[in-house]
């Protein structure tokens, strides 16, 4: 009988001190150290006087923490906060549900023109954002039913200046079900046979066997849906006219508002606060990665 | 060692599955099949094609948001062949793609073989190498015009320690292009990592465990286990970056605007400024055609050179 | 533009109702009807107010004032930056919900005009003579579009030229004496330029602030011998004057100030130091958490005369939208704008100067040297004058082929012919 295991790939040998072993601690430290440069210089300058700024210098003469109060009380920063957790979240949710959905059904089901579907979302992926704002407007103000249109999409502003507008357009990007679709292609169907057997219908054995297995690939979806909802600007601006569902980077924006006199200390200050929920979040994901990847395999 | 799913404890014996069954199943597959891409289908229909098909139409007109437009059939493209501005900002974009993409590919891979390796601080360096994709294009822009300062910034501090002359990175013709590569790399890099560390973990522990025991060396273990197994996420990879490249435009709109002149101007950026600068919205569909068809075009010889991946 | 098919199909899938935020219905017109009875909503674009907590109490207030004659109407304003006006107004255009009250720069108003975007302004009285009387007689030329007016003044945003007295004593130059002619500009730089051992300017002598682009100080230098860069639409720069000022440039250029030298925080060169003269904008902050009272006082402003003594001034200019129901009501509106409390307030939270006829007396004149220097000055006071009606695309143009002509890349004189040859 053989099994096949799903196992992450950690080598068990013991560590030892070799030469090879501490060069690559000092390659992957410098890399590191490049990486956070300029996010350890931005939180710098979030301490530093405007003069200060204005002239060169690394470290700030002293740590200005009201920098940081200040920025934050400029403007109602804690609506900015919530809105854009709320953004990112209805994204997240959304992107994952459609997402799997038809990433399993382009790996597994078969589906007559399957590639030829899966070519159509890859091609979709070619479609720059800034080239479809225009129609995408008209299309998010004329849908039927919301916000005062009729039926035919009439009279009204649809989706314009709604939660829905800001969550469901921009969500479920075709990218993420390619993403989906390349990790359950390297599920074995041994798996789904089993399960047939036992009598789960498709459906679940989509909801209750295959997803669970590609953790690494919900995890890493989601991490990107949250930090291109956290980070969205565009979108936000146009489709809404009101301050009081602008999320964190357009808040952000107040402080280079007047070109002539940028207030680089709160800039800076609000933009390193608004990183670091980012950063947390995903020192969580990745402890969940590595759970994920836990001993799972199947005996045929 | 290996360990088995829990399957329930269902006493059912294995069933013989007679044609019939095998055809309710295949019908049952399909119906479910359908109804799981659905969504997707209908999401991307609306707030995608919908708007793609708009945009092939704009292309077609001289529409500029005035109160009267015409059809101009293929005189946008007619004219984009003659346009300066689109002919630099093309050529740019393409060498600007050739450069960073198979760069940053490299150095994620080589930096995702490293993290999975039993080291310590794993959080911490994974971490560090993905902040700059977390942080906002527009932050990370500007804080690279900071380094990037000929006066006063990091790059030629940087230079100073090591006793090279400053530089003048993004004021320069020259250097401006490469300066901005730079940037598109290094925010690139955590992302890929990222995939590329996911994907190495699913890398089959079997067959790599019975390579060592064929007495396979390192290199020949990366060859012929690891890589091909990571092949569909490496087209994943290679996909994205390419679109990815093709699409940049926060980063040079922040710190150039396209310049010195138009060393820097990409395409998405001559397209943004047709559009909303020039309001020149027919044009500019045009142009999003012609680069949506380059980018076609170099995803087709992205996926020449991938070799064998059997489930595409 | 697009029909309805695609979205049959959504409204299939989307069968439940729910009503989303935000207004509702397109409304009906208020125009004719009684101001103290009309109702609606007053959709208002403006970059002048930040949306910071304090902007929008300021812009809370002119609501107020508002509503005093509009009481029913509602005021529903749209915070844009100036980088995002186009995008903001395009999209609502093409939508087909534009604006009723836009606040646009100069340069904006004749594309936008020529677009029968904007409203003319002639049926509410406003005459160039209206604007000589109570705002800045200088901005008439950017608000007009084929013979009329179609915006308003708000604020004026203003540029002076300074220099550091210890500079100019170090140098031997008698800082009472400004140079103010190109060609005593040069001269001085020239002197006052530092150099280490290597070659590089470690301190410019002029500042150009061009480090974005050489399309404004173009057209400032080019006003200061006496040549609008644009007459009634026309180019008025491919000639003699046009081609000194560009040679001029390109002479200064890498000789006086290297390329593209832009402190990172984007302060004007010479209030750093790392300039002797420049150009500097409309105001400046002698307190502590500024440059400090030391800078200050080292500071002398003056403006450029080559024949005529100039002062270039941009502005935030207020229109009605054409296609807007509530047209009675957005001029009431920018009536309301236009109060000096109001402007004062706008002209505050801009660091900018307001456009009103006795600006020399405002707050905000008063509140720094620099600003009381070019309030004082915007008798003086030029522009890009009346632009064609595609200028927003050469905007772009100008940045693009006067660096190329700066840099050495295409020939200066080839360069303006161009220019003009693309000015529609």
């Amino acid at each position: 009988m053989t099994s096949a295991t799903l196992p992450a790939v950690r080598s068990t040998k013991p560590s030892a001190i070799r030469p090879g072993r501490i060069l690559l601690y000092v390659v992957l430290t410098v890399g590191a150290l490049l990486m956070m440069t300029p996010f350890i210089w931005m939180l710098l300058t979030a301490f530093k006087s405007n003069l200060e700024i204005a002239k060169f210098g690394w470290l700030p003469g002293e740590l200005r923490w009201h920098n940081f109060v200040e920025a934050m009380q400029t403007a109602p920063f804690l609506r900015y906060f919530r809105n854009s957790l709320f953004i990112a979240v209805g994204e997240t949710a959304f992107t994952l549900v459609v997402c799997t959905m038809a990433g399993y059904a382009l790996a597994k089901m078969p589906l007559r023109g399957s590639k030829a579907l899966l070519t159509y979302f890859i091609v979709l992926l070619l479609v720059p954002f800034q080239i479809i704002l225009v129609p995408l407007f008209l299309i998010v103000k004329s849908i039927p039913l919301f916000g005062g249109n009729n039926i035919l999409g009439h009279g009204g502003i649809g989706w314009l200046n709604s939660w829905w507008g800001l969550i469901i357009p921009l969500g479920a990007a075709p990218l993420f079900t390619f993403l989906a679709r390349q990790f359950y292609v390297s599920l074995p169907d041994e798996l789904a046979q089993a399960a047939r057997v036992d009598g789960l219908g498709e459906f679940g054995i989509f909801a209750r066997i295959m997803t669970p297995l590609i953790k690494p690939a919900l995890i890493t979806i989601a991490v990107f849906q949250i930090e291109a909802a956290w980070n969205g600007f565009l979108w936000p601006l146009m489709i809404t006219t009101s301050d009081s569902m602008r999320p964190l980077q357009l808040g952000l924006a107040i402080f280079s508002q007047n070109p002539a006199e940028i207030q680089w200390p709160y800039l800076m200050a609000g933009t390193a606060l608004a990183t670091l929920p980012m950063i947390v979040m995903f020192v969580f994901a990745q402890k969940r990665f590595v759970e994920g990847m836990a001993n799972v395999g199947i005996k045929g | 060692m290996s360990t088995t799913l829990e399957r329930p404890a269902l006493a059912t014996p294995r069933k013989v599955t007679p044609a019939k069954d095998s055809r309710t199943l295949l019908k049952s597959q399909v119906r479910t099949g359908w109804a799981l891409l659905a969504p997707a289908l209908l999401h991307s229909g609306v707030f995608i094609v919908i708007p793609v098909i708009a945009v092939l139409v704009l292309s077609l007109t001289d529409y500029s948001f005035g109160d009267t437009w015409a059809w101009v059939g293929f005189g946008n493209y007619a004219d984009l062949f003659r346009d300066v501005d689109f002919q630099a900002s093309l050529w740019h974009t393409v060498l600007y793609a050739i450069v960073v993409i198979p760069i940053s590919m490299a150095i994620a891979l080589a930096v995702a073989v490293g993290l999975n390796q039993k080291i310590r601080g794993l959080t911490f360096f994974r971490t560090a190498y993905y902040i700059p994709t977390v942080t906002a294009t527009v932050a990370v822009a500007t804080i690279w015009l900071w380094i990037y300062n000929p006066g006063s910034g990091l790059a030629n501090g940087f230079l100073s320690l090591f006793g090279f002359a400053p530089n003048r990175w993004l004021a320069d013709p020259a250097t401006a292009l490469p300066s901005l590569m730079v940037v598109g790399i290094w925010q690139g890099l955590g992302t890929k990592v990222i995939i590329y560390l996911a994907a190495l973990q699913t890398v089959s522990r079997d067959l790599l465990e019975s390579a060592d025991l064929d007495g396979a060396g390192r290199w020949q273990k990366f060859a012929n286990v690891t890589w091909p197994a990571i092949g569909p996420v490496q087209f994943f990879v290679l996909i994205t970056s390419i679109v990815g490249t093709f699409q940049v435009f926060d980063l040079v709109y922040v710190m150039t605007q396209g310049g010195p002149g138009s060393e820097t101007r990409v395409l998405v950026m001559d397209i943004y400024q047709n559009a909303f600068q020039d309001l020149k919205l027919g044009y500019a569909s045009a142009e999003t055609v012609i680069m949506m068809i380059v980018i076609a075009l170099f995803i087709g010889v992205g996926r020449l050179l991938q070799k064998a991946d059997a489930n595409d | 533009m697009r029909r309805g098919v695609g979205l049959t199909l959504l409204a299939a899938a989307l069968s439940v109702v729910v009503s989303s935020c935000g207004n509702g219905v397109i409304d009906k017109s208020t125009d004719g009807v009684p101001p103290a009875e009309a109702t609606g909503t007053l959709r208002v674009l403006l970059p002048s107010f930040p949306p910071s907590t304090k902007g929008k109490e300021e812009f809370q207030k002119v609501v107020d004032d508002f509503h005093k004659t509009y009481p029913k109407m509602k005021v529903e304003p749209d915070f844009a930056t100036y980088k995002n006006l186009n995008e903001k107004m395009s999209t609502s255009i093409a939508a087909g919900i534009p604006y009723d009250v836009m606040v646009t720069g100069v340069g904006w108003v004749q594309p936008f005009a020529s677009k029968n975007i904007f409203e003319d302004l002639g049926k509410y009285g406003v005459t160039p003579d209206v604007i000589k009387e109570k705002s800045t007689p200088a901005l008439i030329p950017a608000v007009t579009y084929d013979k009329k007016l179609y915006a308003y003044p708000l604020i004026a945003d203003a540029r002076a030229v300074a220099l550091r007295k210890s500079a100019f004593r170090e140098a031997g130059l008698d800082p009472d004496k400004p140079p103010t002619s190109l060609a005593e500009i040069k001269v001085a730089a020239e002197k006052l330029t530092k150099r280490d051992k290597d070659g590089n300017i470690t301190r410019s002598g002029f500042d150009l602030a061009s480090a974005t682009g050489f399309r404004q100080s173009f057209v400032t230098f080019l006003a200061s011998t006496g040549t609008p860069l644009y007459v009634g639409g026309e180019p008025n720069f491919d000639n003699k004057a046009g081609l000194d000022t560009l040679l001029w440039i390109k002479s200064m250029i890498n000789n006086v100030q290297p390329y593209g030298q832009t402190n990172a925080a984007q302060q004007p060169l010479v209030l750093t130091g790392e300039a002797a003269m420049g150009i500097v904008n409309g105001g400046v902050d002698c307190s502590a958490d500024g440059i400090g009272q030391k800078n200050c006082d080292d500071l002398k402003f003056f403006r450029f005369n080559s024949g005529k003594e100039i002062e270039y001034v941009g502005g935030d200019l207020a229109s009605i939208g054409s296609r807007s129901r509530h047209k009675d009501a957005a001029w009431a509106f920018i009536q309301t704008l236009t109060q000096p409390t109001t402007l004062d307030a706008i002209a505050k939270l801009n660091k900018k100067v307001p456009a009103y006829k006795d600006a020399s007396n405002s707050p905000q004149a008063k509140s720094n040297p620099l600003s009381q220097f070019v309030a004082d000055g915007l008798v003086y006071a030029v522009n890009e004058n009346e632009v064609p009606s595609n200028w927003l695309e050469m905007r772009g143009n100008f940045d693009i082929q006067l660096t190329q002509a700066v840099l050495g890349q295409k020939d200066p004189a080839k360069v303006l012919h161009n220019l003009a040859g693309q000015s529609r």
